[in-house]
């Protein structure tokens, strides 16, 4: 299934009896139009947890499909906890931008006048994780992240997209950062060029025994400000929102 | 009690108060199903299924019994006499029907306590199953096998009931025992790098490895991982092979007790007779094929 073709987000043509072979950073992805069907099999040969075998899935397209297949680029459809590497300090009063590289889903649309959206493909498979306490929670995703301060051109990968957050430490308290929560359904998609990029998070911690204020800043940040828009956030938000941000759960051995 | 004239005097009945008898039976009836119904799936859908189930039967019984009123008071009848026998026919019953209402009554604490609601996955005593539903009398479960088990509430009030999808995640213990000759720490690895490849493993809580004891064969410890309450079934079966694949990779043995039978002194050695396969086949002393007295496996 390898290919060299380099990977191009968009528009591709598939004739008749014709094959596109792409491979986006882990994923493999092959993709055929063969007696009137569309056939998709994706592939990660480096991840360990990677399906036994690649299986064709089959969709018959509607009679007016144009042949055309659309690849856009799309957040988890879940909100990431993000582990820095290294734990930091931010000190009472600090703030600091990190820059979290998001693994990014492919959606395949076959185009035409019955648009319709076939595949939804994670480039890398993300771990699962709860966030909350073991009897109320909501289901995340999970990322390590190296959480930089300073983002270079070769850190920009095509199947990544950098989420920057701007962290502020408005509590009496140092804090410790050791999992952020990044809510992806509030993001938007922005490309400059070849790099992806979402909105500016902001979040400011008010303490322990509260909730951190949670501010997306809805236009692509500020090392791009020309970037034009790939995808709303799936869902619309008001200004802010409060979430529990750093918090961490930790497994529970009580009486043992 | 005093009957109403029209059943002693043919010629008072009232085609009128008929009718009406009539309409309340017939369409009273069939209206309050309707609307307990209605209303049920309505806050089904608003709230719980748990809280439209017992809207619904508050209502049917509620207007069950209005519209029996209304027709005894059609028909002519007093209520006064009537219940005052029935409160002389409700002593009666009540000694006679002791356990129906013990079940009624536990039904009422089960309804506010709530344990557990339609739709979850119990334990009571040795019977597991999902809740159909959580009547006047009894808890409906369909078994995991899809059979239909009938509780009487009153059993339910008095066992220990395990609700086991209460919480949205479960852990999984995982008994692992590893021989002496093991590097534990290359153990510890293996098994936190299962759970973190694991699919179906939830990075946290993070799994725990706990030490359990030097046992007879082996060095035994606790693994314990967690996954949500939908996949802790298929989880629970997969970490294990999963684990034991890993440390097949790896070299790691998982020890099992080794029976050697040994007869001692006391008694003759089995008896062991040396055949020839055929002349020249099997030089002297050599080993053939070998029998014994018992039959060969």
């Amino acid at each position: 299934m390898k290919d060299d073709t380099p990977f191009d987000w968009g528009i591709h043509s598939l004739p008749e009896e014709g094959r596109l072979a792409l491979a986006l950073g882990p994923l493999e992805l092959e993709i055929r139009r063969t007696a009137g069907e569309i056939r998709i099999a994706h592939h990660r040969p480096g991840d360990p947890r990677r399906e036994r075998d690649s299986k064709w899935i089959r969709w018959v397209p509607a009679a007016d499909w144009s042949g055309e297949l659309a690849l856009t680029p799309a957040f988890p459809n879940r909100p990431v906890v993000v582990r820095p590497d290294n734990e930091f300090w931010l000190t009472q009063g600090s703030q600091a931008r990190i820059y979290v590289r998001m693994p990014l889903e492919v959606e395949i649309e076959a185009l035409g006048p019955h648009r319709a959206t076939l595949l939804r493909i994670p480039t890398r498979v993300l771990s699962d994780t709860w966030w909350g306490s073991t009897e109320e929670g909501i289901l995340h995703y999970f990322l390590d992240t190296n959480a930089r301060r300073i983002m270079t051109d070769a850190e920009f990968l095509e199947h990544l997209a950098v989420c920057p957050l701007q962290l502020d430490n408005t509590s009496a308290d140092d804090l410790l950062v050791t999992r952020i929560a990044i809510h992806t359904e509030y993001l938007s998609l922005y490309r400059d060029g070849t790099r992806l990029w979402s909105d500016e998070t902001r979040v400011r911690y008010r303490g322990h025994d509260e909730e951190s204020a949670v501010t997306v800043s809805g236009t692509a940040p500020s090392e791009a400000r020309d970037a034009e828009l790939v995808r709303p956030p799936r869902e619309k938000m008001s200004r802010s929102f409060s979430a529990r941000t750093f918090a961490r759960l930790r497994s529970s051995f009580l009486g043992w | 009690m005093e009957l109403p004239g029209w059943l002693t005097d043919p010629t008072l009945l009232d085609p009128g108060m008929l009718i009406r008898v009539v309409l309340w039976l017939f369409v009273g009836i069939p209206l309050v199903l309707g609307v307990s119904r209605l209303i049920r799936r309505w806050v089904s859908d608003a709230s719980h299924p748990q809280r439209g189930l017992i809207v619904g039967k508050l209502i049917w019984y509620v207007g069950l019994a209005a519209i029996f009123v209304t027709v005894l008071q059609e028909l002519g009848f007093s209520l006064t006499p009537l219940l005052g026998a029935a409160g002389i026919l409700g002593v009666a019953i009540g000694f006679a029907s002791q356990t129906s209402v013990s079940n009624v009554i536990s039904g009422f604490f089960l309804m506010g306590e709530q344990p557990f609601v339609v739709g979850d996955s119990i334990q009571i005593g040795t019977t597991r199953g999902v809740v159909l539903s959580i009547d006047m009398m009894s808890v409906k479960l369909r078994t995991f096998d899809n059979r239909f088990v009938r509780i009487p509430n009153e059993n339910i009030i008095k066992s220990e009931v395990v609700n086991l999808t209460r919480f949205p995640i479960r852990r999984v213990d995982v008994q692992v025992g590893v021989a002496y000759k093991e590097d534990l720490g290359r153990v510890r690895d293996v098994l936190f790098r299962v759970a973190r490849e694991h699919p179906l493993c939830l990075m946290e809580p993070e799994p725990v490895l706990i030490f359990e004891g030097y046992g007879e064969s082996s060095l035994n410890y606790l693994f314990a991982v967690w996954a949500t309450k939908e996949n802790w079934l298929e989880f629970k079966t997969s970490v294990h092979e999963t684990i034991k694949a890993a440390f097949d990779a790896e070299g790691i043995e998982i020890p099992f007790p080794h029976r050697t039978l040994y007869a001692g002194s006391a008694t003759d050695p089995f008896p062991v007779r040396i055949v020839d396969d055929g002349p020249g086949t099997t030089p002297p002393g050599s080993a053939g094929r070998l029998e014994d007295d018992a039959p060969a496996d």
